[in-house]
């Protein structure tokens, strides 16, 4: 399985493999977090389906209910929102086509300083990733010809 | 990615301890592969949300490790698969942790079913409070095994 026998055989159907399993799990993903424009433009289609909505601004609220911007359209959601207007959150619900709306069944405030944290989590990951692989290539020599040599059968 | 060096402190601890300081390497890159690969796939190659997902699913990570381990020069390929999966599955772990408002976050069974799991423990974006603490785990880790092969240092042949 790991030997140099049937080398590019091994490769190609390693990354077929991958690129099977991504076009499978796309296809199959699409019907089960559809983006929320989606819905609303197809409400009956999408009826009853489950929604996460990763990021949301609350724009108004009322007494049971209240109407979200989500970052490609609005919905009104019902339930009672954890934060005042203007207030983001994250939230998970069930889509209705009549309205079309949001049933909440969870949600939770976001920090207002999302962004700053986002971004300052990023810039010591991106450090991380490249003190990570400085130290692996210190131990592993990169040389793409002996590879290719050892490769043939 | 937002929170690699928790993933990174993680894989500290778990291979800190092994001798070789190569298989160590590889470990530490396998703790930092699903993501890696998740936002390469998802940026770089302009992939929609759910073609990502095998990189964050224990079956689905086998065949990129695999690719990735053919790589290698051949006697050391099976280690580092083993390696690269090991500190793969521990980023998962971790992952599992996250809050997503129950809509889970790994795809445990894929490609036989598409239900996402996660256990709630903390938000993602609460990350950012565990990289103080995480940079302490690393630093105890490195004091208590430098402390440790002093009293025991590795026996040399001849």
């Amino acid at each position: 399985m790991f030997s140099n026998k049937g080398y590019g055989w091994k490769l190609g159907a390693a990354l077929a493999l991958i690129a099977a399993l991504g076009v499978y799990a796309a296809r199959k993903g699409e019907s089960i977090n559809p983006p929320l424009w989606r819905c609303v433009v197809e409400p009956r289609r999408w009826d009853n389906t489950v929604l996460w909505l990763p990021y949301a601004r609350v724009v108004s609220v009322h007494d049971a209910e209240f109407e979200v911007a989500a970052t490609d359209a609005k919905i009104r959601v019902t339930g009672k929102s954890p934060v005042p207007v203007g207030g983001r959150l994250t939230l998970r619900g069930i889509f209705r086509a009549d309205g079309p709306r949001i049933e909440l069944i969870e949600s939770r405030p976001l920090p207002p300083d999302l962004g700053r944290r986002r971004l300052l989590m990023e810039v010591v990951s991106v450090l991380v990733v490249l003190v990570v692989i400085a130290n692996f290539i210190r131990h592993f020599s990169i040389r793409p010809k002996v590879l290719q040599v050892e490769g043939v059968d | 990615m937002a929170d690699l060096l928790v993933h990174a402190a993680s894989a500290y601890v778990a291979a800190r301890p092994l001798r070789d300081h190569r298989l160590r390497s590889i470990v530490y890159v396998g703790v930092c592969l699903p993501d890696l690969l998740y936002k390469g796939l998802l940026y770089l190659g302009g992939a929609p949300n759910y073609l990502c997902e095998p990189t964050h699913s224990p079956l689905g990570l086998l065949p990129f490790c695999y690719a990735i381990s053919l790589f290698f020069e051949e006697a050391w390929r099976k280690r580092a698969f083993g390696a690269m999966l090991g500190g793969a599955y521990l980023h998962l772990l971790l992952d599992l942790g996250k809050n997503y408002v129950g809509s889970g976050v790994i795809l445990w069974a894929f490609p036989f079913s598409m239900e996402a799991v996660e256990l709630g423990w903390y938000a993602s974006e609460d990350s950012i409070y565990l990289m103080l603490p995480a940079l302490a785990v690393i630093a105890l880790v490195e004091l208590g095994t430098g402390r440790l092969r002093r009293r025991w240092p590795l026996s040399r042949p001849g």
